[in-house]
């Protein structure tokens, strides 16, 4: 009977509803910034430096390869262009090697009258 | 990126506990203050102090079970009951498990009153500023939020609570008026 005279519930829900109340409030502030380090404390200065380094190498990274990407394209242009040239050239000399062999093949004849060869000897 | 689950509940969890062990220092220390007067029966303060402190130490011991599961801070469950064993910050660690276990002693004593003795048992309630500031110092030195403005304000606030709290009830009895009367007053259990 003393227990159920103290028992107080209507307190104990107020206190648990309060009691989750602020602990999902915490958790809420909490992983607002789950890994945010503590503003009291100092950053080390050698992390700090890691970082912008990496930053720098990040950055650098990307310019080298917009400007790998850019000459490639270039080449590529270039090489289209280049090899149209070869092919080109290879269907002149092609045809170049054909119309000398067709002359080979058929030597031109010409009839020549010369003086007969006779040889006189006076003695 | 690591799951942060478990590490926020074992924060949130500490922080939870810290208040509701506040709260229930509060509670304690104004059943003979009675700063409400009449409109609240001091049983029912007794009820809700007793109640907030099986809160806290069920909420304590979320904010062990969180730990022990976490990876972020490797804590076994030997380091949870033996203080010093933890590698992680092991001095303010070490007034974590000491006030916890300090907590365990204050709420058994409940049950053990008659045995004890009422003597025995107020003086052994005086332990409960010990387990008060241990928490405190634990939650300051070892609390991942504490450089955060709203944890420090929240451990300055609760800090000032138990302060003006413990400082109404000295006044209150030193003038020797606003005694609870005999009707009034908690039954043991």
């Amino acid at each position: 009977m003393a227990v159920a005279a103290m028992t107080s519930h209507v307190a104990r829900l107020y206190a648990v509803a309060l009691a989750l109340v602020v602990f999902f409030l915490t958790w809420a502030m909490i992983a607002a910034r789950p890994w945010a380090s503590s503003g009291g404390q100092k950053a080390d200065p050698r992390l700090a430096a890691l970082a912008a380094r990496e930053q720098r190498i990040r950055h650098e990274s990307l310019v080298v390869r917009r400007i790998v990407r850019r000459r490639w394209a270039r080449y590529r242009v270039e090489l289209r262009k280049r090899n149209a040239q070869i092919a080109a050239r290879r269907v002149q000399n092609a045809a170049a090697t054909r119309v000398a062999a067709t002359a080979a093949a058929a030597p031109s004849v010409s009839v020549v009258s010369l003086p007969p060869v006779t040889i006189t000897r006076t003695s | 990126m690591r799951d942060p689950t478990f590490w926020i509940l074992a924060r949130a969890s500490g922080i939870t506990a810290y208040l509701l062990l506040t709260g229930s220092m509060v509670a304690g220390l104004t059943v003979k203050s009675r700063p409400f007067g009449r409109a609240v029966k001091a049983a029912a303060v007794v009820d809700t102090h007793r109640f907030l402190t099986l809160l806290a130490l069920g909420t304590i011991a979320l904010h062990g079970l969180a730990l022990t599961l976490d990876s972020t801070v490797r804590i076994s469950p030997a380091a949870l009951l033996v203080p010093g064993l933890s590698p992680y910050r092991p001095v303010p660690t070490a007034l974590g498990v000491l006030a916890a276990e300090l907590a365990v002693v204050v709420v058994v004593s409940f049950s053990l009153r008659k045995l004890i003795g009422q003597r025995a048992w107020r003086r052994l309630h005086w332990v409960t500023y010990a387990v008060f500031g241990a928490a405190t110092g634990h939650g300051l030195a070892a609390g991942t939020d504490t450089g955060r403005p709203w944890a420090f304000s929240l451990y300055v606030g609760a800090v000032c609570a138990v302060a003006f709290a413990t400082a109404w009830r000295v006044l209150t009895r030193s003038k020797g008026g606003n005694r609870v009367p005999n009707r009034d007053r908690p039954v043991a259990v």
